[in-house]
């Protein structure tokens, strides 16, 4: 603290700071604790998941909990089916949404803005109304238990084109001028100049589908039959029924299923905030 | 040249004789909302099947819990491709039938299955798979994983259990601890699941206890605001007074010496024995007496074989292997390794479910449960109106809301959903 500063604006300044950490080390409690919980649960024998007070770490640890629950269906074919789909899906949708977010920020044509806000209501349908048509059309293309439905119908994402067009709409418009000075083409514009500069979106975007795609649980389980074409949330289901769960074994298959997406969070964390703050989306 | 032609030709086919491939069976598919343990024994009973059966091969496929299934099942007969088999509750049956339907999906299983299999089925479960096709009473789906509502107990806390309403009350006050010594109560007589779907079946139980009925015969309304319903209403809610009420599951609860007692369905059985392990002794009692003497709620679901883009040999394929799965050594194994109960009457007087009734005491109060069993009614209504009953009943127990108020309120909210119920249906309840 400098000399300027009063011995009472000294001490607002540390109460206004000390208040702010307790503010964000309780965000932080709430957000690790249910983590917290599930790794502790996941090493418990049965008859300690609903000990109250929680034993946070159990006397004996049961590690063999991660085996069985890996051991009890088909997840290694799971895991290799979440990780096929949510990749090739996310990689498709970045280049059918930047398309069509680059068309909605920088291109002028008839009936653009009815066109993107009829996009937009297409967001306020539910997903469960449209399950039975859209189950309807797969059986008509004869794609039920294959990848094509569980990848094709979702390399679209309206949202992903409204969170992309926002950010291509902040970069501005001379680097287009600037560009066709070049007889650079609209297509070598938007992959050489607009995406590495909207990196950021594109990871958020990214991310959001990794994510979507890696928890899909009702759209896999109704357009599949074979286990050999499910994915791990399908999986959790074997620990949960109607008059009980095996919860030692349902947060083990958790802990394994989620761990993945942490790593990615990890490493693109930084660029996925970025992306957050940058389109505008609170 | 001819003699050449002729070796030849008698070569040729008798290698496409020991070439050709043996004749194709005729596949089955049979989806069902079994995971887990309970899956496991599902495809043990169906690897059986294929290993006897020359002629039919059955696949069975596990599509999530009821409400995947039933979304499925829906999405599949509107595409017109269902599964061979499916399981159904009682109330899902009609979304297959005429009138929700311009043809029948489903193959009625009467007149496919053996008339002495039928005759062999209880009473309550012949009438609750029982739907008006054709204007005619028409056996259409089979029993298959049925369980009753019990009460679970410890038996070192809780030597006999309550046999009455006010003891079960008294019980459940005096069972009360505060371990810890902070002034707050963390040992419980008895628990319940205010928010939970079941909630309402199990006002049902009491209001059956109670004295009451449920629907009327023209299935048209219901008697939930009488005076025995409020009777039910106010025990539920001085027994939720005394207890603890949450949303986990009672097992964990139970294992962990947090509860004494609870009532839950038999499908629960393998839950608590795994909980629970050998940490103490425990049962089950299916004889609590309300004002009017016991009942309890089935539930657990039927099966139903589809027609729809199916052949006949299909169907028949089918009712084969349903016939297998309701055969008295599967439903005793099924119930052995379940909870459920076995659906044949044969099968429940077996020597073998006797002896094992016999070791296995947990397994006892489900079947004696059945004498005084109901089933809530197979309409399609039911689905939602299942759900304004627990959330009524939640009210009642955890808003603090008025009884008489409440009810009379449920009671003219059903009565409006059942409106829509078409003339000469009966069901059961």
């Amino acid at each position: 603290m400098n000399a300027f500063l009063s011995e009472r604006e000294v001490i607002g300044f540390w109460l206004r700071k000390g208040a702010t950490y307790a503010v964000l080390l309780g965000g932080v409690v709430a957000m690790s604790v249910p983590f917290l919980w599930m790794i502790s649960t996941s090493l418990k024998a049965p008859d300690q998941v609903k000990v109250f007070p929680p034993i946070w770490i159990p006397e004996v640890l049961h590690w063999e909990n991660y085996v069985i629950a890996w051991t009890s269906a088909p997840f290694n074919w799971y895991l290799f089916n979440s990780f096929f789909i949510a990749t090739v899906s996310t990689a498709l949708e970045l280049i059918t949404t930047a398309m069509a977010a680059y068309a909605f920020a920088k291109m002028d044509f008839f009936g653009k803005k009815i066109l993107f806000v009829l996009l937009l209501g297409t967001l306020m349908i539910p997903g469960e109304m449209l399950l039975i048509p859209n189950y309807i059309t797969i059986v008509k293309l004869s794609w039920i238990d294959t990848y094509y439905a569980l990848i094709v119908p979702w390399i679209v994402s309206v949202f992903g084109i409204f969170l992309l067009r926002q950010f291509f709409m902040s970069q501005p418009d001379e680097l287009w001028d600037a560009a066709q000075l070049d007889n650079c083409s609209r297509f070598r514009f938007l992959w050489q100049i607009l995406i590495p500069l909207s990196r950021p979106g594109l990871m958020t975007v990214a991310l959001f589908k990794f994510i979507g795609s890696w928890n899909a649980f009702l759209w896999v389980i109704i357009m599949t039959n074979s286990p050999e074409k499910r994915t791990l949330p399908v999986g959790l289901r074997n620990f949960t029924q109607e008059a009980g769960s095996l919860f030692e074994l349902l947060t083990a298959a958790s802990t394994l299923v989620i761990l993945p997406i942490l790593i990615l969070f990890f490493f693109t964390q930084k660029q996925f905030i970025e992306g957050i703050a940058r389109s505008g989306i609170r | 040249m001819f003699k050449k032609g002729l070796i030849f030709a008698v070569l040729l086919a008798t290698t496409l004789a020991f070439w050709a491939p043996a004749q194709d069976k005729i596949q089955v598919t049979f989806w069902h909302a079994m995971s887990g343990g309970l899956g496991e024994t599902v495809d043990t009973l169906v690897a059986q099947f294929n290993e006897q059966s020359e002629t039919t091969e059955v696949t069975a496929v596990f599509q999530g819990n009821y409400g995947d299934l039933f979304q499925k099942n829906l999405a599949s007969v509107a595409a017109g491709e269902p599964p061979t088999i499916t399981q159904m509750f009682e109330n899902w049956t009609p979304s297959y039938l005429q009138p929700a339907l311009d043809e029948n999906a489903l193959a009625p299983i009467q007149g496919l299955i053996d008339p002495s299999i039928v005759a062999d089925i209880p009473g309550i479960f012949v009438s609750a798979n029982t739907y008006t096709i054709d204007g005619e009473a028409t056996l259409t789906t089979i029993p298959f994983n049925k369980s009753a509502t019990i009460l679970y107990y410890n038996q070192e806390t809780v030597p006999n259990p309550p046999t009455t309403w006010d003891e079960l009350l008294e019980l459940s006050q005096s069972l009360r601890q505060d371990t810890d010594g902070d002034g707050e109560d963390d040992v419980f007589g008895f628990y319940m699941r205010p928010g939970s779907s079941g909630v309402g079946e199990l006002y049902l139980t009491y209001l059956k206890m109670a004295g009451g009925s449920i629907i009327a015969d023209d299935c048209k309304s219901v008697n939930l605001n009488g005076a025995e319903a409020v009777t039910a209403a106010q025990f539920m809610k001085d027994l939720a007074d005394v207890s603890l009420t949450g949303s986990d599951f009672e097992d964990g609860l139970f294992a962990a010496g947090t509860i004494q007692m609870y009532y839950s369905t038999s499908a629960g059985i393998v839950f608590a024995t795994r909980s629970v392990g050998d940490n103490f002794p425990w049962t089950t009692f299916g004889g609590l007496q309300g004002p009017a003497g016991t009942s309890s709620v089935i539930q657990g679901t039927n099966l139903g074989i589809f027609q729809m883009n199916h052949t006949q040999e299909q169907v028949e394929a089918a009712a084969d292997f349903v016939s297998f799965l309701v055969d008295v050594p599967q439903t005793v194994f099924w119930a052995q390794e379940t909870g459920y109960l076995p659906v044949r009457t044969s099968a429940i007087e077996s020597a073998e479910f006797q002896d094992f009734l016999a070791n296995s005491d947990t397994y006892r109060a489900p079947t004696e449960s059945l004498d005084n069993a109901f089933i809530t009614p197979g309409l399609e209504e039911w689905s939602d109106v299942r759900l304004t009953i627990a959330d009524a009943v939640e009210l009642i127990l955890v808003g603090g809301v008025d009884i008489q108020e409440t009810l009379d309120q449920l009671d003219a909210d059903v009565d409006e959903a059942l409106s829509s119920v078409s003339d000469g249906i009966s069901c059961t309840g």
